[in-house]
């Protein structure tokens, strides 16, 4: 569903100089399958989650989703995922309803199925009871259900959530949680990014490990462990992340293979 | 692009608009109520002050007025609108009126009506009548006329008892009987009264009317992060940009329509109280719907440039404080029409002053259908082009990037001594922005200072000191790239040559589209005759020296700024052709010299184009030195073999006509300059590989 080949994304910054926020991520997510990118902020999550969702133009390299060339088809592309980040708010003024519809419209459903499709939805979701209050006298649990409702309005095959629970107390969290891995058990193809690792722990079927803008290891936790010769997901976090700092502190394994070419590369996130 | 999405975007907007209690407020509350009520109150106030100033006896005193017992009478008259108070000394009189007892004193000298009306006054006595009054007090205008219609009517009775005592007729002294009429029909007047205040005040509205559903639809968008998830549906970004601007113009010019509406309720109503029409109001709905048609092109103008202001904004105090300079354009109107100018086209054509110009003509009925189109078309092609402005706004994904500060002045932050010292780097178009403010400020208030210094002094401190100082001195400031920011490359022979024959074609040219253009925009001659009296004394005394230094400093300094930073910063920014736009327009309008901004615009551009297609300023330097050179030693040639006064007459004619000899020195100019032009191009597809600014340095 999602293939990810060598992406590259710089910016400019104020100097005139160039600032490579992702250098070479290379990824892949299956159907029904939950793909966690996990790193510490500023790593260039963001940056390759915006670039998959289109927001932003990548610099080099290439991705397929749900078949469409990221490039050559935005639009396509945009038509098969659902996007979602704690940062997204929703627009005061509207209830929930009324946000449904209009993110439905948008993303091209027909006004057939359009009242039946926001309504199966707020059921979904459980947002019936309040789905004609204003969005901004919602508790923050209750917005961040209709955020995802939002997301999956138009019944995309890709979801991309860029830490979506980032902020949330752990009860809206585990809303959050259980509702995301019931999609990925209904067939839907879920990259999340997450720096939060027991959350990466317990939903992700597999892991991306980035860092400094360059994906360091991927697999399963087992495989992560295993290549790191360590016993759990946290060691072997710290392992990778020590191997990849710009910074080396003389700590942590450094013996591991796409590490190294990491410190080589002498990037700097922004 | 798909309507159902424009329109569901649309309604979005709406929906949200109307549910905003501030944009009601402003679009609605503010027309209907608050100024209806605020103009009546003001009038009635203003009106009921008037009428009780001109009804009332105002107390005056009359100093020894037993000499002047006619004026008394006078006075005591209930039309005269005065009355007598207590006869006093002078001293106590005077008290009466400081403490604002009395409105005015009349001293009377000694034996005045009787000295008077014998026609004897001494020499040495003092026989005029003081009028003592406190203009700090309003009703002092009032008093003083109705004391002014009262002596004046004294003065008649004593001239009439002295004609008649010579046995004369009374019309003797009046020789002349005045009738004063007036032309003006009050339509015209209330007009042009009208037109000084209602472009502003639409304008104004109609922006305040756009400003809230600007900043839902766009800075909203990108403090709450909606945006992003805008930008990931398959809605296009014209379409949801089609659909959101929508909303904010219908806002603006709805705003603008319903203050129209409310202020010429507002105007009939006080109009039809007013006694005898004395505010005569005659404007029908036709000329009302000429006025708004005129207006709305302008509203959609300043509509969309709200709009860019959201767009630019990270959050809503961000976008006020975006908002206030954009509102002062608004006061353009208002002080153009106060100089009340003649309709010209070139005025027509002038963003925001053609419409108060044409409003001013529509609602003093003298408008032509010519000028309403010419104005109306203009002002839409304004609005088309800052609608597009908002459009490439959109378009740019930083839109998305919190960091995102399109107007900042980062390169200005301090830093600490430990830390290493700061790469340097190219301009940014914000600094460059800035530079070219600095040194148009410094010309255009230093340099007419310097006017009595002669002509070498006075270019030598323009372009050293305020033109090529402030780029070298930003350039070390902000620590630029000196070789890249001002293109210090050596050029080759062949491009010496092509942009010195480049530079001799161009002046023919340059006057073709001066006289082109004098055709369609009558020239001004006071500016011609000015630079031409500047520059013949030097040049009649110091030809040599005069032609050489001037052209070698323009050509230099000029360079070093337009071509240099301003230039290289554009390019960054901007697709090479508008990089190279932009600069030729600020290379002209920093000419501070309206009929010199197409001439100058273009061969600014054609200097930008040496510069990013060789990457070497010198060559540009000499086409500039060339140009200047050729035409200051043209008119030294004409003061040397025609004499001055002829010269001078030459050079400040109208450029108008167009003569055999000009035709020919036209083509010999083109085939210079293509000549030059080939030259060039050749030299820089022999070196192709040492390139272009743009391309490389992105």
């Amino acid at each position: 569903m999602i293939e990810v080949r060598q992406l590259s994304k710089s910016f400019e910054d104020p100097d005139g100089g160039q600032v490579a926020a992702v250098t070479d991520a290379t990824l892949s997510c299956a159907a029904g399958e939950i793909y966690g990118l996990l790193g510490p902020n500023g790593a260039g999550k963001t940056t390759t989650l915006r670039c998959l969702a289109t927001i932003l133009t990548p610099t080099g390299g290439a991705a397929t989703i749900a078949g469409h060339d990221l490039l050559q088809e935005p639009e396509a592309v945009r038509r098969s995922i659902g996007f979602l980040s704690t940062t997204t708010g929703l627009y005061a003024r509207l209830t929930p309803r009324e946000t449904l519809r209009f993110y439905g419209v948008l993303n091209g459903l027909n006004k057939e199925i359009l009242d039946t499709r926001v309504e199966e939805v707020l059921r979904l979701f459980d947002i019936t009871t309040y789905a004609d209050r204003p969005n901004d006298r919602l508790s923050t649990g209750m917005k961040q259900r209709v955020s995802l409702a939002r997301a999956v309005v138009h019944d995309p095959p890709v979801l991309i959530l860029d830490e979506p629970t980032t902020g949330l107390d752990p009860l809206v969290s585990r809303t959050v949680e259980e509702a995301v891995q019931s999609l990925a058990q209904g067939g839907k193809c879920i990259l999340l990014s997450t720096h939060l690792l027991g959350q990466a722990e317990e939903m992700c079927t597999r892991l991306g490990l980035i860092a400094n803008g360059r994906v360091v290891a991927e697999g399963t936790i087992a495989e992560l462990c295993a290549l790191t010769g360590t016993a759990t997901l946290r060691q072997a976090f710290f392992s990778l992340m020590d191997a990849n700092s710009p910074f080396p502190s003389g700590r942590g394994a450094g013996g591991v293979g796409p590490a190294q070419t990491g410190s080589e590369g002498g990037v700097h996130a922004a | 692009m798909r309507l159902e999405i424009v329109r569901e975007v649309f309604l979005k907007e709406l929906r949200e608009t109307l549910r905003d209690r501030r944009s009601l407020l402003v679009m609605f509350g503010v027309p209907l109520l608050l100024y209806p009520l605020l103009t009546l109150a003001t009038a009635s106030l203003g009106t009921s002050t008037m009428r009780r100033m001109s009804e009332r006896r105002a107390p005056v005193a009359v100093v020894n007025g037993e000499d002047a017992p006619g004026l008394v009478r006078r006075i005591e008259r209930s039309r005269s609108g005065l009355r007598l108070a207590a006869p006093a000394a002078a001293t106590d009189a005077r008290l009466a009126l400081a403490a604002g007892r009395v409105d005015a004193v009349l001293i009377v000298p000694p034996h005045f009506e009787r000295d008077a009306l014998a026609a004897a006054a001494a020499a040495a006595q003092d026989t005029r009548i003081r009028v003592q009054i406190d203009r700090s007090r309003t009703a002092s205008t009032f008093t003083e006329n109705k004391i002014n219609r009262v002596l004046d009517g004294y003065e008649r009775d004593i001239i009439r008892e002295r004609l008649r005592a010579r046995s004369l007729p009374p019309h003797l002294v009046r020789p002349l009987a005045t009738v004063t009429e007036n032309i003006a029909p009050p339509q015209r007047q209330t007009g042009t009264s009208l037109s000084y205040i209602l472009p502003m005040l639409l304008l104004v509205t109609g922006m305040l009317g756009a400003f809230f559903p600007a900043v839902n639809a766009t800075t909203s968008e990108r403090e709450l992060g909606t945006l992003e998830t805008l930008l990931v549906t398959p809605a296009r970004k014209l379409e949801l940009l089609a659909g959101k601007s929508a909303l904010v113009l219908l806002a603006g010019l709805l705003t603008a329509g319903i203050n129209l509406l409310s202020m010429t309720l507002v105007f009939w109503r006080i109009a039809s109280q007013s006694p005898g029409g004395a505010l005569a109001f005659s404007l029908d709905p036709g000329t009302l719907g000429l006025v708004y048609l005129a207006v709305a092109p302008t509203i959609l103008f300043f509509a969309a440039a709200v709009l860019v202001v959201g767009l630019f904004a990270r959050n809503y105090r961000e976008a006020n404080s975006y908002l206030t300079p954009v509102m002062l354009l608004t006061f353009v109107p208002l002080f153009v029409s106060l100089t009340e100018p003649k309709t010209t086209p070139a005025l027509l054509i002038t963003p925001t002053v053609n419409t108060s110009i044409i409003i001013r003509d529509v609602l003093t009925g003298q408008a032509t259908a010519g000028a309403f189109l010419l104005a109306f078309l203009s002002s839409s092609l304004y609005a088309g082009l800052m609608l597009s402005l908002a459009a490439r706004l959109f378009r740019t994904e930083d839109l998305v990037n919190p960091a995102w500060e399109p107007l900042s002045l980062k390169g200005l932050g301090r830093r600490s001594k430990d830390a290493a010292p700061r790469a340097r780097r190219l301009p940014a178009a914000d600094e460059a922005l800035m530079l070219f403010a600095v040194s148009l400020a410094l010309v255009f208030y230093v340099s007419p200072s310097g006017a009595a210094w002669g002509v070498l002094p006075l270019v030598a401190v323009n372009e050293l000191l305020l033109i090529a100082a402030p780029a070298l001195f930003f350039a070390w400031l902000f620590r630029w790239r000196w070789v890249e920011t001002f293109a210090w490359r050596k050029a080759g022979a062949r491009e010496w040559l092509g942009a010195a024959l480049m530079g001799v074609g161009l002046v023919p040219v340059v006057g073709a589209v001066v006289a082109l253009q004098g055709r369609i925009w009558p020239p001004n001659p006071e500016f011609a005759r000015a630079m031409a009296n500047l520059f013949l004394p030097a040049l009649q005394h110091n030809p040599l020296l005069t032609v050489v230094g001037v052209a070698l400093l323009a050509g230099v300094c000029e360079e070093i700024l337009y071509r240099g930073p301003i230039q290289t910063a554009l390019a960054r920014r901007l697709p090479p052709w508008l990089a190279l736009g932009v600069g030729g327009f600020l290379f002209g309008a920093a000419h501070l010299y309206a009929e010199g901004l197409i001439p100058i615009t273009l061969a600014g551009i054609m200097l930008g184009w040496v510069v990013l297609r060789g990457g070497s300023i010198f060559p540009a330097m000499l086409l500039h030195f060339v140009y200047d050179a050729v035409k200051l030693a043209t008119f030294a040639y004409m003061i040397r073999t025609e004499g001055p006064e002829r010269a001078l007459q030459l050079a400040t004619r109208p450029d108008t006509a167009i003569s055999g000899s000009d035709v020919t020195y036209l083509i010999g100019g083109i085939v210079l300059l293509l000549l030059g032009l080939v030259l060039l191009q050749s030299a820089y597809r022999n070196r192709a590989a040492t390139g272009r600014i743009t391309s490389d340095e992105r």
